[in-house]
């Protein structure tokens, strides 16, 4: 069976920055997490993916389709659902307004059918009772739920999230997951975060991303056990530590080479996500 | 809608109806109370948009969404059209554009020369719609660029051609707004002044440019500015642009006066600068088409549009080289109009000592003014005056000639004595042409003359010029013209020019009261009076009290002094 989205030798570069950088990635049904560092190049991989940016070099097919073409682009926009990572709105529209404009966007032309559907997205982020307050009065976190609203429209085979739990307080960030879980039931789903603790609620797959290129790809527990045997809990900051901060409980979550003696602990996908991305190290180097 | 909408959309009417209730009701409290209200609105509006509340998200097991169905073709555009239309509407420069429109048509209360030169400025009125309209436009296309949308939208499978198409859809907002005022200014100077001179298809083509033509090209323009140029100063650049081509066609119209957008088509009057009526059309239909072209052209994809580009260029560049300066036969013949030249001009005799000529053109007109000014000649006692009175139309400026018309008129104009009337099918001809006729019968001077030559006041001619002025008018409107109030009529100010610039001939009030008096004498005294000493009573030493000694009238003593007002303008 193929994959939903196949990309081949992908490569973007912004003058003399390469975004990214001869990636291949195969997606299928699901949660996909995206994780990586600022710069490394996931917010380019998924522009590239939603067709709103072009690769210098390499092929991306989603569901079969091509997007270096008019017909192919066009194929993939109407599976598709988008929520750039800064997305802009009409300040001046009201909620109910905007997402309309964006569902005649995704050639929602008969008016009844349509405004159905646009309370339906408003009702799935909590916006309804809000649908006629103009943009520029809502929190930042109901313009990032209203940004989530407009993805939902005509419920996409795929959806490109961009961070999109940015902004979004905790009580929000767990429905968004409740809300993401059911769509990725029937859709193929793909996020970027920095939450890895959304990564590990929700995704069955996840990529880290560095420098342009794919350093992980697997389940979120294999990511987790890259860090097994380098997290270890101490009374005070371990010398030998690439990165250790104080817990809740006064004591020492030191990551890195563990002295002789020292108690590993069971490591988190953020472990892990450290581990891979050489960010203790990183960090560490920086102090 | 919410408060604040209504708010926002209501307030650019706020200046319109202050000066409306100020200038036409003559009274502010209207422009208070409109105030107050969106006061009202704007305090509605905070108070609803305060504290944003938090809202649940509803259980995300809502029914699963479905797809689209297959979108027809062209109705997503229109679709979006839709959010257009509305995004227009609210604009507030477009809304203070439509603002313009009320204002001029406040304004525009000097409509009163005729159904030509009304239309013809009508295109000139609607700039400011037009030109608000471009900004509103432009700002709509630019929108999603401005609000950091674009991307979000992008991703969408509408194209960008979809929503430049609904934009150019919009134009029925403007197209609107300019039918309305087009039609509403017209019909309402038609009603109110008594427009006269023929409803042709000069008046419908001006009218369509206005209202039609060059709203829609707006919108156009605003698509295709954004599409390429989205900054925000882009439209006012080009607004300046379209200034300075009009300042430029509207200083030395030439042959291609009428090329340019507010240029009027017959300034001066329709029979002498002449654009094609169907040429003119053409040019406007071309330039839209254009504007057109430019918004929706996406290369080689788009043939329709290539087509239309290429269309409306070759169209464009033959107007253009085919509205060359008029030939010698043409130049001569429109100079001769101008000038009375005798192969041009018809005349016709009113009594043996009074003539009224005209060009071919104007002869309709002159049939008409014939009518009113027959009692006037025959007023004048035979035999009276020592030369025959001509009566002609003239152009009281020629820098709105044709270029090459210009300098042969400048280059064969004669300074005469002949009386007359401006060009134009103007409503003030009937009594103007009264006046002119009279004033040469008793030898004052009309129009540009030295200082003090108008001043008439306590001279028996005056009085003869005026009683021959109103010579077969019924008796009350005969009154009415006397009436020393300000009537509106030529004697406003004892100005026999109110709307040219010139120095006016004056009386005193004793003056008008005589006259009065002559009139209640009647025609049968009067004459008979006059006839025998003509002479004597076009005397400038000749007072009023001593003709109405004559006619056995009861003298009404000293004038007031009068002091000379000087030209009008």
């Amino acid at each position: 069976m193929s994959a939903d989205i196949a990309v081949r030798e992908l490569s973007r570069r912004f003058g003399a920055v390469v975004a990214v950088d001869g990636i291949d990635l195969d997606l299928g049904a699901g949660v996909t997490g995206l994780l990586g560092p600022n710069g490394a190049g996931k917010s380019t991989l998924l522009r590239m993916l939603a067709t709103v940016a072009a690769p210098d070099r390499g092929s991306i097919r989603v569901f079969g389709h091509d997007p270096s073409s008019p017909a192919g682009r066009l194929a993939i926009r109407r599976r598709l659902g988008y929520l750039p990572q800064e997305p802009g709105f009409h300040g001046h529209f009201t909620c109910f307004q905007f997402v309309d404009y964006v569902a005649i966007l995704k050639e929602w032309t008969r008016r009844r059918e349509r405004h159905d559907e646009v309370r339906r997205v408003l009702s799935l982020v909590g916006l309804a009772d809000v649908s006629n307050r103009r943009i520029s009065r809502l929190s930042g976190g109901m313009k990032q739920r209203l940004a989530i609203a407009q993805t939902f429209l005509g419920a996409p085979d795929l959806l490109v999230l961009d961070e999109p739990t940015a902004g979004l307080d905790p009580e929000h960030r767990l429905r968004f997951r409740e809300l993401l879980g059911s769509a990725a039931l029937r859709s193929t789903v793909l996020l970027s975060t920095h939450q890895t603790d959304d990564v590990a609620a929700l995704c069955n797959r996840v990529v880290v991303l560095l420098e342009g290129r794919i350093r992980f790809d697997g389940p979120p527990a294999e990511l987790a056990a890259r860090a097994a045997g380098c997290v270890w809990l101490a009374a005070d900051r371990d010398p030998a530590a690439d990165l250790g901060w104080v817990g809740g409980d006064g004591r020492w979550r030191n990551i890195g080479e563990p002295p002789p003696g020292a108690v590993a602990v069971e490591p988190t996908i953020e472990d892990g996500y450290l581990v891979v991305a050489g960010a203790a190290h990183t960090l560490t180097e920086a102090s | 809608m919410s408060w604040d909408r209504i708010a926002l959309a209501l307030l650019p009417l706020v200046v319109p109806i202050g000066l409306l209730s100020v200038f036409v009701g003559g009274t502010l409290w209207p422009a208070a109370l409109f105030t107050a209200i969106e006061i009202g609105l704007v305090v509605l509006a905070r108070r609803s948009g305060r504290a944003p509340i938090e809202p649940a998200w509803s259980a995300a097991s809502s029914a699963a969404g479905h797809r689209p169905s297959h979108p027809r073709t062209g109705s997503v555009p229109v679709a979006l059209a839709r959010v257009e239309i509305r995004e227009l509407l609210l604009s507030g420069w477009f809304q203070a554009g439509a603002g313009f429109c009320i204002l001029l048509s406040l304004g525009v209360t000097s409509f009163e020369r005729g159904w030509w030169a009304s239309a013809a400025l009508l295109p000139l009125l609607v700039h400011p719609l037009c030109g608000l309209t471009i900004v509103a436009v432009h700002r709509n296309v630019t929108r999603a660029r401005r609000d950091g949308a674009a991307e979000l939208l992008e991703a969408c499978p509408a194209t960008v051609a979809d929503r430049r198409v609904a934009h150019l859809f919009s134009a029925v907002v403007p197209i609107t707004v300019g039918v309305v005022f087009v039609v509403g200014l017209l019909v309402g100077s038609g009603l109110k002044l008594d427009l006269y001179g023929p409803i042709d298809i000069r008046v419908v083509s001006d009218a369509a440019i206005a209202a039609l033509l060059l709203p829609a090209g707006a919108v156009a323009l605003g698509v295709a500015l954004g599409r390429r140029f989205s900054f925000a100063l882009a439209p006012f650049v080009v607004l300046g642009v379209i200034l300075a081509v009009n300042a430029e066609f509207w200083d030395e119209p030439d042959g291609r006066g009428w090329l340019a957008t507010g240029t009027p088509s017959n300034e001066l009057d329709a029979v002498f600068v002449q654009p094609p009526v169907a040429g003119r059309l053409l040019w406007f239909a071309g330039l839209v088409t254009l504007v057109v072209g430019l918004a929706v052209w996406a290369g080689r994809r788009s043939r329709s549009a290539t087509v239309a580009l290429a269309g409306s260029l070759a169209v464009l560049a033959g107007i253009v080289v085919s509205a060359v300066p008029p030939g010698d036969g043409t130049v001569e013949r429109l100079a001769g109009y101008v000038t009375a030249a005798p192969a041009y001009t018809t005349c016709r005799h009113l009594t043996s000592d009074v003539e009224l000529c005209a060009p071919a053109p104007y002869r309709d007109h002159a049939t008409s003014l014939a009518g009113d000014l027959q009692p006037v000649a025959a007023a004048i006692p035979a035999g009276a005056v020592a030369q025959p009175l001509t009566l002609r139309f003239y152009a009281k400026d020629t820098y709105m000639l044709q270029g090459r018309v210009r300098r042969a008129v400048e280059a064969s104009m004669v300074s005469d004595s002949a009386a007359g009337m401006p060009f134009g099918h103007h409503d003030t001809h009937r009594a103007e042409a009264r006046f002119e006729l009279a004033a040469a019968a008793v030898h004052v001077p009309t129009g540009n003359t030295p200082p003090d030559a108008g001043l008439v006041n306590g001279q028996a001619r005056g009085v003869v010029l005026l009683w021959l002025a109103v010579a077969g008018l019924p008796r009350d409107d005969a009154l009415g013209v006397l009436s020393p109030e300000r009537t509106g009529t030529p004697t406003d100010r004892g100005d026999i020019w109110p709307s040219y610039c010139g120095t006016p001939v004056q009386w005193a009030p004793q003056d008008l009261e005589a006259t009065r008096r002559l009139l209640t004498a009647g025609a049968d005294r009067v004459t008979p009076v006059l006839a025998a000493q003509w002479a004597r009573w076009v005397d400038p030493a000749t007072a009023t009290d001593e003709l109405l000694s004559a006619v056995g009238a009861p003298p009404v003593g000293q004038p007031d002094q009068i002091e000379d007002i000087g030209a009008t303008c």
